[in-house]
């Protein structure tokens, strides 16, 4: 199917230059909710956002439209999120890795039931929007571009600038720990009350 | 599947929630989920997982952050009458510089000494005068210093000339360091 921003954007080269507004409508939440996850700060995250509009406006021209606009903006911010982070010292990443070994056991532990499925739908979006946050950025981002930015593999790849392995690797290990950190939640606060 | 334990792995079961399964391999896992409680729960742990992220709501976004990058980028007919104020801001910065150095260059070339106008209004202040003075040095010594180096110019050419080119730097500059500002503080 052909790429809505693309006729936009032909639009744009045709002499209709505010027809940008329209992208900016289209990719502002999900560009900002993916800024707000990589920054975890409101002001800096929506300084970052225009910026990434701005950037990409005086850059249309190099968009040859190989890939979507959506994966060649979010590209644009990414690298600005991360040159940001870049510049906190100490407060980027990272915590440590699960092996490999406790993955795979996973299928063994049954007992964890769905209990994802017993929360209530407003305490599980906020539980999973914190432990989301709460992820190191190598699990983060990728799990943040695939969720929201609704991205393939091939396409979180071209935005982080991965190899597709490390990509798939990242977004597994990321769910599996995104899980159980939610579950080591819920069994906390089931031993409180 | 893995040999090892006859179970699914975790990467072959997000795999095949994510649609990301060689045809085969997705029959080998949906033959062993239907047969397999435990890999069929992970799965369906796995599932939950995913449709609860989908569900994830997006951030809100500042309702005016559209109209900043418009007006940023000078896109926007309909922009604030704060902003387009704004906009002549630098442009009027630099015609008072080049009015300002009209009046200085007439004031160095002593056309408006003692005429009846000047002496009916009497003495400028000492500050107006401290200005104008500073001024009409600052032009002085710079057309000097041009003509001196370009005997092409004149004195006055050579020091207009140059205050224009200065007062038309001084626009585009406050005229950038405004533009860039409206796009990270107007909200």
């Amino acid at each position: 199917m052909r790429d809505a921003d693309l006729t936009v954007i032909e639009e744009i080269r045709g002499g209709n230059p505010r027809r940008f507004a329209l992208l900016v409508d289209r990719h502002k939440e999900r560009a900002m909710t993916l800024a707000l996850r990589l920054t975890g700060e409101r002001v800096e995250a929506e300084e970052l956002v225009q910026d990434a509009f701005l950037r990409s406006y005086q850059r249309l021209d190099q968009f040859r439209g190989d890939s979507r606009f959506g994966t060649w903006f979010y590209r644009i911010l990414y690298n600005l999120c991360m040159t940001r982070l870049a510049r906190r010292k100490g407060n980027v990443e990272l915590l440590p890795l699960d092996d490999d070994a406790g993955l795979d056991a996973l299928a063994a532990a049954s007992e964890e039931v769905s209990a994802l499925e017993q929360l209530e739908e407003g305490e599980m979006r906020t539980m999973l929007s914190d432990e989301l946050n709460r992820l190191p950025e190598r699990f983060k981002i990728p799990l943040t571009l695939f969720y929201v930015q609704e991205m393939s593999y091939e396409e979180i790849a071209a935005v982080t600038g991965l190899p597709l392995g490390t990509v798939k690797t990242n977004l597994f290990r990321g769910r599996n720990q995104l899980k159980k950190n939610v579950l080591a939640r819920l069994h906390e606060e089931v031993m409180r009350s | 599947m893995s040999t090892a334990n006859l179970h699914c792995t975790s990467a072959q079961l997000q795999a095949k929630l994510d649609g990301r399964l060689e045809p085969e391999e997705r029959a080998q896992v949906e033959n062993h989920l239907r047969q397999c409680p435990s890999c069929s729960r992970a799965y369906a742990s796995f599932s939950s997982l995913d449709a609860s992220l989908r569900k994830l709501p997006l951030s809100g976004v500042n309702a005016s952050l559209t109209q900043n990058v418009l007006n940023a980028l000078r896109l926007d007919s309909r922009a604030s009458l704060l902003y387009r104020f704004l906009l002549f801001v630098p442009y009027a910065f630099g015609l008072l510089i080049v009015l300002g150095t009209i009046a200085a260059a007439f004031l160095w070339s002593g056309a408006f000494q003692e005429t009846p106008a000047a002496q009916t209004i009497g003495e400028p202040s000492q500050a107006i005068g401290a200005v104008s003075e500073a001024v009409r040095s600052f032009s002085v010594g710079l057309a000097q210093w041009i003509s001196e180096y370009f005997p092409f110019f004149s004195q006055r050419a050579a020091g207009i000339s140059l205050l224009l080119l200065l007062a038309l730097l001084c626009g585009a500059g406050v005229d950038r360091l405004i533009g860039r500002k409206m796009v990270v503080r107007t909200r």
